[in-house]
């Protein structure tokens, strides 16, 4: 018997399949988890992101358009649940540090960072974490999840020239960060 | 000749050597225990829906007792008003007893 496409998994989820559910979390949790790590640069939070994505995917299965394809939903969604747990996160920054300027930076060590990578991966984490939201879910949608850029296209809602215009801000942020972070390191490196 | 990197601005050379390191750097995967954990999340929120079928038993039941009462009363206020007749007619027999000077 062929394996159901995701689709017909969706179907059967909106009819209340838990089966079905677990075959699309095998398929897709990767995906949610690593998104939702890259833009809340915490395992904790990153679990809990991808519970309540799973949670909403249960429950609004049978809202969903074959317009588009599901791992375009699910991202998405994803999106969406990331950014409102760094809104969250953002308030209750503004009430514990109300001196603070700049944004709180969490100190992300990717967990599959190989040792002599780490510091580097941490320069560029913490830069993403500073880009704003929309270059920040082009960037991370590009470049860590590695979609094609019309399917970031489709995810974020905007047009293919759009997402390349979010993207060459994103990069310039980032250079611009990382420059900041590491002054010397390039021609540390390069020589 | 000289390497490329040294023609590159310092920020230029970091993201290019970020990024590359960003492509060979494993997908993050969530722990073992987040399916259960998801699964246990679902199974309070059908928990959460079981109470509402229950509201709607409780409604109906509250309706009967409504109704119950309604027809209670109805009856208490039906009776009620027969004994008033009653009393009526017995208190005219009693004052009709009393009229001794005539």
């Amino acid at each position: 018997m062929p394996e159901p496409n995701n689709r017909e998994l969706l179907q059967d989820i909106a009819n209340g399949n838990a089966l079905a559910l677990r075959t699309l979390y095998g398929r897709i949790s990767g995906r949610v988890y690593n998104t939702a790590l890259s833009y809340v640069q915490n395992e904790a939070d990153a679990e809990e992101i991808t519970q309540d994505v799973f949670t909403k995917i249960w429950r609004s299965a049978g809202s969903f358009k074959a317009e588009s394809q599901v791992t375009t939903w699910v991202y998405r969604i994803t999106v969406n649940t990331s950014l409102t747990a760094l809104k969250k996160r953002e308030r209750r920054g503004l009430f514990s540090a109300l001196s603070a300027q700049e944004k709180e930076v969490p100190d992300f060590h990717h967990p599959n960072a190989v040792m002599e990578d780490r510091e580097t991966s941490r320069a560029l984490f913490s830069a993403i974490y500073r880009l704003p939201d929309r270059q920040k879910t082009a960037f991370v949608l590009s470049y860590v999840e590695e979609l094609p850029r019309q399917q970031v296209a489709e995810v974020m809602n905007l047009s293919l020239k759009a997402i390349e215009s979010l993207l060459m801000r994103a990069k310039k942020g980032l250079r611009n960060g990382l420059t900041t972070d590491y002054p010397n390191r390039g021609n540390a490196t390069a020589k | 000749m000289q390497p490329q990197n040294d023609m590159k601005t310092d920020g230029q050379f970091e993201l290019e050597d970020a990024l590359e390191q960003l492509k060979k750097l494993p997908r993050a995967t969530p722990p073992p225990d987040l399916l259960g954990r998801i699964e246990s999340r679902l199974g309070k929120v059908e928990a959460k829906v079981i109470p509402m079928k229950q509201w709607r038993m409780i409604a109906a039941a509250a309706c009967v007792l409504v109704a119950l009462n309604v027809t209670a009363l109805s009856n208490y206020l039906n009776s009620a008003s027969q004994q008033t007749a009653q009393y009526d007619t017995s208190s005219d027999a009693l004052i009709s007893d009393f009229q001794l000077y005539e």
